[in-house]
């Protein structure tokens, strides 16, 4: 067996399962097309081998992929729900300042992860998987660091420009007149 | 006292593929070592890893890679006996997947006590105690029994526990939910995955066992012993 494919199926069977039960539980539970996410994660992850520097784990790497790549997909079929009309996020914040509901039976995060998904159109794979674990999955700013192996100042720095950038976009979504 | 927040899912993903170090390995390895709930949810992505690389083992895709590599073989002659040896060639060599069409496969997991899920080979050494549980691959959705004859010649109904009637089965969702505790009769236990399209009474099934005779139609066996 080739040395690529030893490792290729080391990593596989390592990270794969993270990275399909992270494609499932963005994509509502859709099995098929997390498993499609996966393939497209592994394939494009190999294909970057060379190009990536070794500062960050494959762990974190695919896992924001994964994020990355079915956040593209709700993107196109998601519409504007309002839940993060509002974005704020301090540099030195350490947990949001909205949380979301837990108790609606999903319905708020799964619009909210609509929402997130227009907002962070042209974002790169850390703001957005920062984003995500932040505005909508309700992680701490440690929590996110530690997870993703950056500081917590780069997730806020990240999160604060973000929101910005957020908010005019929201703009455009929300219609004029309306609260 | 309020519970303490809950380890996130993305921690806890990183220190079941093993990829923690450091403070942040021992900051989950203290949350689980106190915590039930978590302990349970380490167990559960576990087996939900071990289930997923049995429906997607890394092969098929691994081939995908490779391919490019072997373009150049599309040069060699066009003979019929070059275009022999180029199917064979450009076939790289795939990982057997591990259900065929029409075909049942049984799975076996085991937890002992604080040690990862395991999943047991085929006439596999198991211990009183053991925790058990089953993973059926199925080529469609149906309905499936777990059935099992001990080293005493009892027969049981592992899935699904206590009905006179197979359990609906979806074959996305290969991993059953029963989850069974051995007992301690010694011996070599044999266990039956029989799976049916439409709704079968249990009760014909376990008097043909307790004869003596195999389950007929689509079915998988697994031996352990205690």
């Amino acid at each position: 067996m080739a040395a690529s494919t030893e490792r290729f199926n080391e990593l596989y069977r390592r990270f794969a399962p993270a990275v399909f039960r992270r494609a499932k539980s963005l994509l509502g539970g859709d099995e098929a097309e997390a498993h499609d996410v996966t393939q497209d994660v592994f394939l494009g992850y190999f294909k970057l081998d060379g190009k990536l520097t070794g500062a960050a784990s494959p762990f974190t790497v695919l896992y924001q992929m994964a994020t990355y790549q079915s956040v593209d997909r709700l993107r196109r079929r998601a519409r504007w729900h309002g839940r993060l009309s509002s974005l704020t996020a301090e540099e030195d914040a350490e947990a949001p300042t909205v949380q979301l509901p837990s108790s609606d039976g999903g319905t708020v995060r799964v619009e909210a992860t609509h929402d997130l998904a227009l907002l962070t159109k042209g974002e790169d794979e850390q703001t957005l998987t920062c984003a995500m674990l932040y505005f909508v999955e309700g992680h701490t700013t440690s929590e996110i660091a530690e997870t993703l192996d950056i500081s917590r100042k780069t997730v806020g720095r990240a999160l604060a420009a973000f929101a910005e950038r957020a908010n005019k976009r929201a703009e455009r979504f929300t219609p004029k007149g309306a609260a | 006292m309020s519970e303490p927040r809950p380890l996130p899912d993305a921690l806890l993903e990183r220190y079941v593929a093993g990829d923690l170090t450091g403070e942040s390995l021992a900051k989950v390895e203290r949350a689980i070592a106190e915590s039930a709930k978590e302990r349970a949810r380490v167990e559960e992505l576990r087996a939900d890893s071990a289930a997923f690389l049995i429906r997607h083992p890394p092969g098929p895709l691994a081939a995908k890679l490779e391919k490019p590599k072997r373009r150049w073989l599309l040069w060699l002659p066009l003979a019929a006996a070059a275009a022999a040896m180029l199917v064979f060639f450009i076939q790289p060599p795939v990982e057997p997947e591990h259900s065929v069409k029409g075909s049942v496969v049984l799975t076996v997991f085991r937890q002992r006590g604080d040690d990862p899920v395991e999943r047991l080979e085929n006439g596999a050494t198991v211990r009183p105690g053991d925790h058990v549980r089953f993973s059926i691959t199925a080529p469609a959705d149906g309905f499936v029994a777990v059935i099992s004859r001990d080293g005493a010649g009892k027969v049981s109904t592992y899935h699904p526990f206590g009905s006179q009637q197979a359990a609906p089965y979806k074959a996305k969702e290969p991993l059953l939910q029963s989850a069974i505790a051995l007992d301690d009769v010694r011996g070599k236990e044999r266990v039956w995955a029989v799976f049916s399209e439409k709704p079968f009474e249990l009760a014909p099934l376990l008097r043909q066992i307790e004869r003596g005779e195999e389950p007929q139609g689509l079915t998988a066996v697994f031996d352990w012993v205690k």
